[in-house]
């Protein structure tokens, strides 16, 4: 049986919830690959969906050195304390509006057609579909566990800026809790694709994953750290950028939030 | 080989390129996913060599090959 090479698993469902009102995007009994990865900024998403959400924002894109950037107002979240919702099988991700933009933080600024200044959208459509990838604009509102001996990952809703602690040990079992087992490569049909269950809004009823094996077993347990601020790269093939940096995020373009307690020293 | 300091463990004879040119890529990457995934394992002509995770469990820091991400949110800088 091929083996899990990648922190791939299955989406569901995404929907746009605002004062309690939830308005899905997703046809039932639809599922998407999904790679999990911290070494991305920008979530790819395929592209009629991403259509759909970005006129929802009343989005522009403008093409800027013949690469396209997808913006909206940076008052998204004005009105209103909407979060764009990620279902996983057992687990939905509420992103809240203002996680899904990107503040330009340096010259040269772009603008709106209005005039304001621009903020880059979360999203941007996948350019195949096959490479749909859930980058940091998604994972900050998401405390992920990424376990390679179980091949799963753990998924819950994040407590931003938390100063309480609580570390509880991975046992040899994996995750307590909600995990979603890894995809292997290939394992599922491209694009979008049906699943034979079908799936409720109440979210006790979901599609049977099928299982992967992985190629060792682990024994003893490890701590995992509860809270503050850290981050490791998940990686992937990173996806090509074009020469030329602007002050907006290429899609792929690697970028760490949160403060990163690493000192690399070199010694011969 | 390279000594890389994590919080506060100390992990000898960690492998870790040195890239000495780039067109876009403006910060180190380490990379935490699957062996078999590693960037040299794409031409079929090599063995995985052991990444941070893989030393980490070897050296028998941690125990097993698992690793939690908390990003935290944007704190948004206004130009």
């Amino acid at each position: 049986m091929k083996e899990v090479e990648a922190y791939r698993i299955l989406l569901n469902t995404i929907s746009i919830e605002e004062d309690g009102e939830e308005q899905y995007i997703t046809p039932d009994n639809t599922s998407i690959q999904v790679l999990m990865d911290s070494g991305t900024t920008i979530t790819t998403l395929p592209e009629q969906w991403f259509n759909e959400m970005f006129q929802y924002f009343q989005g522009e894109s403008q093409v800027i050195d013949g690469t396209t950037y997808y913006l909206v107002e940076c008052d998204i979240t004005a009105n209103t304390t909407g979060t764009m919702n990620f279902g996983f099988g057992p687990a939905t991700i509420k992103v809240p509006y203002s996680e899904m933009l990107i503040h330009q933080t340096a010259p040269p600024y772009v603008y709106l057609s209005n005039g304001d200044l621009a903020c880059q959208f979360g999203l941007t459509p996948a350019e195949d579909d096959r490479n749909f990838i859930m980058g940091d604009t998604f994972l900050r509102s998401a405390y992920v566990v990424y376990d390679l001996d179980q091949a799963t990952v753990a998924i819950a809703q994040t407590i931003f800026n938390t100063t309480d602690s609580n570390i509880v040990e991975i046992g040899t079992a994996g995750v307590e809790g909600t995990t979603v087992t890894a995809a292997v490569a290939n394992q599922y049909p491209a694009g979008i694709f049906s699943t034979a269950a079908p799936m409720t809004t109440t979210l006790t009823e979901r599609p049977i994953y099928a299982t992967t094996t992985t190629s060792s077993s682990a024994t003893g347990s490890i701590t995992s750290t509860g809270s503050g601020s850290g981050a490791a790269s998940a990686t992937a093939s990173p996806k090509s950028s074009s020469n030329k940096i602007t002050s907006m995020q290429k899609s792929g373009l690697f970028m760490i939030s949160g403060a990163f307690p690493m000192i690399l020293s070199l010694l011969f | 080989m390279d000594v890389v300091e994590f919080a506060d463990t100390k992990t000898p004879n960690v492998t870790f390129g040195v890239a000495t040119a780039s067109n876009a890529v403006l910060n180190g990457i380490m990379g935490v996913g699957f062996d078999r995934n590693e960037s040299w394992m794409s031409d079929g002509s090599h063995k995985p060599y052991p990444n941070f995770i893989d030393t980490l469990v070897n050296d028998e820091i941690i125990n097993s090959h698992s690793f939690s991400l908390y990003l935290d949110d944007l704190g948004m800088i206004y130009p």
